[in-house]
């Protein structure tokens, strides 16, 4: 039992995108419940994946087959602690998002069908595990958001579609080139091999000058895709230009995939890189952070406003993994366990968070018409169930103990702290930003006189309460109790940081 | 011990003000009990801990505590959280939102006794959050209003530059000590050991030892919650709460978890001199400027307002100078301010809600007078609470505030003398304001009316209290001794004649400028007749408002304002870049890749793929075939590099 579970989950997504594709009907009905079958098969999958899970085994669920001997490709996937939490995010994510597709109007076809490969590109991307079929996953997972985004998107649509992709595969093709350079040095793609070369300490030597800009090369893809400070001007446009479901995709979820990579990929692979330049990565993402906050605050469009809140979110988590080569860690505890730990949890976190954010802020445009914060006001009373539950999240995303984001970003200050003391002391600053937008969008949307033309708003369905109820759940679950999440994780940070941390 | 407040989460769904009540008052039986327990000489501090989230072999522990602090608290906060509560209940029962302002007041309430409780740094900080989001739901609670919706956002994002100083702190103590409990059986943060280990390591920052430096970062996070200098400017404005909350929260309870803070941690501030030493200038200063801002308000709630700030800078007083004086024995000077000034405060601001809902809503001083004849029950219970935070002799105020007196006089001079200058001030304020709303004849709208039992039943217990209360001030310093063995009675015979004169003189002075001038809103306040300048200073609060509206709002919206222009470059960058590559994307479109691309006959899939899905009406624009292939030159360059080297 369990063979190939996880070629079956990832590929499932995609055998609905072809029945709908190959199905003569155009029923819209009929199209959306086949991809939202298709998304919940593999969610159901996924679950019974992570209940048989045991966190101290390893890498479990692995599937190997030979692909192209020649070059040394391998089919290899594989769970582990630090891709679990991920997969059972798109687990949980992409029922969601195929409901919160149910206001696209026309062409449902082609949306439907590019959703799934999206979703089987989502998989497949979090569980690869030899880079030549991981970096296919992630080509792939950017053609379906660039047609989404172009062909569903608001107004100004294209220029934003182009603009992620042409930063995106100028990412792509720099990561490329230095995994070749890296594979014609040490004969491998593997993921997990190239971890024990490196441990080794074998892999400066085979690159030797050219270390540096190998690992400048294979960050800039994962740097574009975070995105980090200064590659991030595609980010925003495209958020905010995207239909609400890709939004959830884009910042939920995609913007994980840089993050992961960096766990995956850079971390492993070059531990020295990482303590060399650990002050300058630290200074960046503490410009990102408080980059994305600042510029928040003078956002008058809801989903930018998102947008930017997610920059400044993502940052955090870069901000963890980098404080690990800051310093060595003091006496008697493992700080940079801590800061990992809680840089996988804020993925957790700010991926529910945000694609909550988004598919309640899309119910305002929906409704309204606008996003545009300063036609709002008083909706505290005319909507008081929206309230609620954005209110939530909000107070969730701006650190509120007891709520999902406090708990990662307690973590990730803690480990980083005794890490990197001066720039942990600085990024506090973005936390103290964080909260004016967040309660400045607050305030605009919901307090004051009910504005004029919003006084018959209806409030949100229970329905859709319902439908987002999965994030509602997890964000004061992770908030009360994130040891469970954090145990599926703890293991592997554990042995892992200590193999590379100072 | 859980159980007190876990009982809040059981009424589900409806927080109806009987259920609140109820819950509230099986709180405080339990309070109670839970006080008791700490009295006896053999009663030493209980604690439960247990684990939070585990990582690489550190706990990151959450606990709760039972010692003679957390009891006199968890009394005190049940106690007149329950008087408010039935206050409430008569004076909210017409507003429509009654079961939401329950509902928050119990988030609050859970919120108060878990701060109380907790004995891990990191388990008080996040119930010192929800104490504030509770704030910020309260003071916003009519958030129709444009000003208090403004007023709630202001309150949570000052009291949050605190927090971050209280973050800071937490996360120097987690790294220098790798726990956050504050009792572990000799391991905690404020035991000895502990302690001892963080002396030696000498001059970390701003020349304060390793536990100073803590301590330090700490008092910003009480300097924010418990509104001291310089962030004193959310808590006035935080009165746009319904009364009720502005005496729960703003006077009693909240507002006072800073100096709660201080005193819990307490060893790490005995530790340093110089952090004791900032203590109690900061609450001194704050204290008499405070002071001097009331003097010069209008608003019946602002001017207790400010008195409640002057008031905590006191409590600061006891704490730091008390801890420069007499060691530990600082703990219960500032602690026993804390209680007396809880009783009086509410009692104060429950008055003030009577009155303005006796004058119909009206806040200004200069609109109400003669209130005594028409409200005699209420006003003699608002003059006792005046007389108590005047300290008049034998009050409750007059124990309390003589024992700051006293250890400020013991610590430092000069603090002393202006801890006694806003002492004087508070009595004339006060003094100042019965005679503007009691004497004379009623200048608002309408007339006075009457108001319900139900109002005034808790006026009269807590009126009781504030002026008996110092009885038990012996006892108090007893219960509190585990502490330290200090001697109550060491009056200096300066300190007594200081605090005869502040109580007796300040309300004298008080009575001979305001006593028979006429006053109202036609004619000017008799002290801005005799010094206009000064008097304009205060009544426009030191223009402090403006000065950070000049200089920090402005620096942080122009930081703002840049990086958004910033930004805009890296935009125009992009467009660059996206316009480069649409001019070389048709090159490649019409030379490069008609053989390149041929090869793996990308366009023939792309072509499938798109008639399949009837997009062709929209791909025809001729774009995007240039960026798919794009994609395909990457593929294409893989795979001769592959050619070329891979053998």
């Amino acid at each position: 039992m369990g063979y190939a579970m996880i070629t079956t989950i990832t590929f499932i997504p995609l055998l609905a995108a072809l029945v709908i594709v190959l199905s003569p009907g155009r029923n819209r009905r009929q199209i959306m419940l086949t991809a939202l079958i298709g998304s919940l098969l593999s969610s159901v999958l996924t679950l019974s994946l992570a209940l048989r899970f045991v966190s101290s085994k390893g890498l479990q669920f692995v599937e190997k087959q030979e692909w192209i001997p020649s070059i040394g490709v391998d089919y290899f996937v594989g769970l582990d602690g630090l891709n679990l939490l991920l997969v059972l995010m798109v687990a949980i994510l992409s029922p969601i998002i195929v409901l919160a597709s149910r206001g696209i109007e026309g062409k449902e076809k082609p949306y439907f069908s590019l959703l799934s490969v999206q979703f089987t590109a989502l998989y497949g991307a979090f569980t690869a595990l030899n880079f030549f079929h991981w970096f296919i996953f992630w080509e792939a997972a950017l053609v379906p958001a660039f047609f989404l985004i172009k062909l569903y998107g608001g107004p100004k649509c294209h220029k934003a579609a182009l603009n992620f992709f042409i930063f995106t595969i100028l990412g792509s093709v720099a990561m490329l080139l230095g995994m070749l350079f890296l594979y014609l040095h040490t004969g491998t793609f593997d993921f997990i091999e190239l971890r024990r070369l490196a441990i080794e300490g074998i892999i400066p030597g085979k690159l030797g000058g050219f270390y540096t800009a190998i690992f400048v090369a294979v960050m800039l893809g994962l740097w574009v895709k975070v995105p980090l400070f200064p590659l991030h001007s595609w980010q925003a446009p495209a958020y905010a230009e995207a239909p609400v479901p890709v939004s959830m995709i884009l910042a939920g979820v995609m913007s994980k995939m840089g993050v992961y990579g960096f766990l995956r990929l850079v971390l492993p692979v070059f531990p020295e890189a990482m303590h060399t330049y650990a002050d300058t990565l630290l200074a960046f993402a503490l410009i990102t952070l408080l980059w994305g906050a600042f510029i928040a605050l003078r956002q008058r469009d809801l989903k930018r406003v998102l947008a930017y809140s997610s920059l400044n979110h993502v940052a955090y988590c870069m901000f963890g993994i980098f404080a690990l080569g800051a310093a060595a860690s003091p006496e008697g505890m493992n700080a940079p366990a801590i800061a990992i730990q809680g840089a996988i949890l804020q993925m957790f976190a700010h991926g529910i968070g945000i694609s909550g954010l988004f598919f309640v802020a899309a119910k305002l445009e929906i409704l309204a018409g606008s996003r545009d914060i300063h036609e709002f006001g008083g909706l505290g009373s005319v909507m008081p169930r929206y309230v609620f539950v954005f209110g939530l999240l909000v107070f969730s995303s701006l650190g509120l103990p007891f709520l999902a984001g406090f708990a990662a970003e307690i973590l990730i200050f803690t480990g980083a702290f005794a890490l990197a003391p001066w720039h942990t002391g600085l990024a506090l600053l973005g936390l103290l930003a964080t909260a004016v937008f967040l309660l400045n969008i607050l305030q605009r949307l919901f307090t004051g006189p009910v504005h004029p033309s919003r006084s018959g708003l209806a409030d949100i369905s229970y329905r859709e309460v319902f439908y987002i109820s999965p994030l509602l759940v997890l964000t004061v679950w992770i908030g009360v109790a994130p040891d469970a999440w954090l145990a599926f994780s703890a293991p592997f940070v554990e042995s892992f940081t200590l193999l590379i941390s100072r | 011990m859980a159980t007190v407040w876990l009982g809040f989460f059981n009424p589900s769904g409806k927080f109806a003000a009987a259920v609140a009540n109820a819950a509230l008052s099986a709180s405080l039986l339990l309070s109670i009990r839970a006080f008791s327990m700490t009295w006896g000489p053999e009663a030493s501090a209980l604690t439960a801990n247990f684990t939070w989230i585990q990582v690489a072999g550190v706990n990151l522990e959450f606990g709760v505590v039972l010692n003679p602090l957390t009891g006199a608290m968890l009394a005190m906060v049940t106690f007149v959280g329950l008087l408010i509560f039935l206050y409430s209940t008569s004076y909210m029962s017409r507003d429509p939102g009654m079961t939401r302002f329950f509902c928050y007041l119990s988030l609050f309430m859970v919120g108060m006794l878990g701060l109380v409780m907790s004995n891990s740094l990191l388990l008080l900080f996040m119930f010192w959050e929800i104490v504030g989001l509770a704030s910020y739901l309260l003071i916003g609670f009519w958030f129709q209003k444009p000003s208090a919706a403004a007023a709630a956002k202001k309150a949570f994002i000052t009291t949050r530059i605190g927090d971050l100083g209280f973050l800071l702190g937490l996360l120097w103590a987690f790294k220098a000590t790798s726990t956050f409990l504050l009792f572990d059986g000799g391991q905690g943060l404020l035991e000895s050991d502990r302690i001892t280990a963080l002396i030696a390591s000498k001059d970390v920052l701003f020349g304060l030892n390793g536990a100073g430096v803590i301590a330090l970062f700490l008092f910003i996070g009480a300097v924010g919650k418990s509104g001291q200098l310089p962030l004193h400017v959310w808590l006035p404005d935080a009165m746009e709460g319904p009364t009720p909350v502005s005496a729960l929260i703003h006077a009693a309870t909240m507002v006072a978890a800073g100096v709660f803070l201080v005193a819990r941690a307490f060893p790490l501030f005995l530790a340093d001199a110089t952090a004791l030493a900032i203590v109690s200038w900061v609450g001194a200063l704050t204290a008499l400027f405070a002071a001097l801002v009331a003097v010069g308000q209008y608003d019946i709630k602002r001017i207790l307002a400010y008195s409640t700030v002057s008031q905590l800078g006191l409590m600061m007083v006891g704490l730091g100078a008390g801890g420069l004086a007499l060691s530990e024995g600082g703990v219960s000077i500032g602690i026993f301010h804390l209680l007396t000034h809880a009783f009086f405060k509410a009692l104060l601001f429950l008055g003030a809600g009577a009155i303005i809902h006796g004058c119909r809503h009206e806040q200004d001083i200069r609109l109400m007078g003669g209130v005594f004849n028409r409200m005699k029950l209420a006003s003699i219970c608002y003059l006792a609470g005046a007389l108590a935070l005047c300290a008049f002799p034998f009050t409750s105020g007059y124990y309390s505030k003589d024992q700051i007196l006293i250890s400020a006089w013991t610590a430092h001079g000069a603090v002393f003398w202006i801890s006694a200058a806003a002492s004087l001030l508070t009595a004339f304020y006060m003094t100042r304001q019965c005679c503007y709303v009691f004497l004379g004849d009623y200048r608002g709208r309408g007339s006075i009316r009457q108001c319900p039992a139900l109002m005034t039943a808790p006026l009269v217990i807590l009126a009781l209290f504030s002026l008996a209360m110092g009885i038990v001030s012996e006892e108090f310093f007893h219960i509190l001794a585990y502490l330290s063995g200090f001697a109550v009675d060491q009056h200096a015979l300066i300190v007594v004649v200081v605090s005869w004169v502040i109580a007796l003189g300040g309300i004298a002075l008080g009575l001979l400028v305001y006593g028979g001038s006429k006053l109202g809103l036609d004619t000017t306040d008799p002290v801005k007749d005799s010094l206009p300048t000064p008097y304009s200073w205060m009544e426009n609060r030191f223009f402090v408002d403006e000065l950070y509206a000049a200089t920090v709002t402005r620096l942080w919206k122009g930081s703002a304002f840049l990086i958004v222009f910033l930004e805009s470059g890296f935009h125009f960058l992009v467009e660059t870049v996206r316009s480069f590559v649409t001019i070389t994307g048709g090159f490649f479109s019409k030379t490069v890749d008609c053989k390149l691309i041929d090869r793996i006959s990308f366009d023939g899939v792309c072509d499938r793929i798109y008639k399949s899905s009837q997009l062709n009406a929209i791909i025809q624009n001729g774009f995007l075939q240039g960026y798919l292939r794009i994609v395909a030159l990457g593929a294409v360059i893989l795979g001769v590099l592959f050619l070329v080297f891979a053998r």
